[in-house]
């Protein structure tokens, strides 16, 4: 069940895809962030589903990671738009 | 079914039905400030369903407490995206984040 839900999951980075692509930078910032939560609980859910509490750190750090690279990615825009 | 695992799956099944409207709504609105609603709704309804999935699953041993952390993370984060965004997506399209003049809420 937990394997099934992540991917299903992943299936919601298509749209998060399209909006990248096709609209402005500012948009596909927060296509972005959405695709960022997409993939951390997509982690989660295969750290669950293989019963393995180390692979649990990926969501963790990825969502910091992420974090840190919006900010980056939206002062570009600010700064170059 | 146990009714434990009856609540994990109604649990996780509600958190990725609502990922997935976001995503949906992302693509589907028109505007940057339309779609920052669903960026909101991504990093907080979403997790905590998914997050308290995983407890039910595992209560609170290391799995359990990561998914906490998880979502306290992206729950603290999202809304800090979100304004970061919004502040972005309204110097482009208005060259300042101050009101205009004669400007009223809800216009553009």
């Amino acid at each position: 069940m937990w394997l099934v839900a992540a991917a299903v999951l992943l299936l919601g980075l298509i749209a998060c895809g399209i909006v990248c692509v096709k609209e402005r930078p500012v948009d596909g910032i927060v296509a972005l962030s959405v695709g960022s939560v997409i993939v951390t609980l997509t982690l989660l859910l295969l750290a669950v589903g293989f019963d393995r509490s180390p692979y649990a750190d990926l969501p963790l750090t990825l969502a910091v990671l992420t974090f840190a690279g919006e900010l980056v990615f939206i002062r570009f825009v600010e700064r170059w738009e | 079914m146990t009714p434990r695992g009856a609540a994990q799956a109604v649990l996780l099944w509600t958190g990725v039905g609502t990922e997935l409207l976001c995503c949906i709504g992302v693509l589907a609105m028109r505007n940057v400030f339309d779609r920052l609603h669903y960026v909101s709704a991504s990093t907080t309804v979403g997790p905590a369903l998914i997050a308290a999935a995983v407890v039910v699953k595992h209560a609170l041993d290391a799995t359990g407490i990561k998914a906490l952390m998880v979502l306290a993370f992206l729950v603290v984060t999202g809304p800090v995206i979100t304004h970061a965004v919004g502040r972005a997506a309204r110097l482009e399209d208005f060259g300042g984040t101050g009101a205009r003049e004669g400007e009223k809420a809800g216009e553009r």
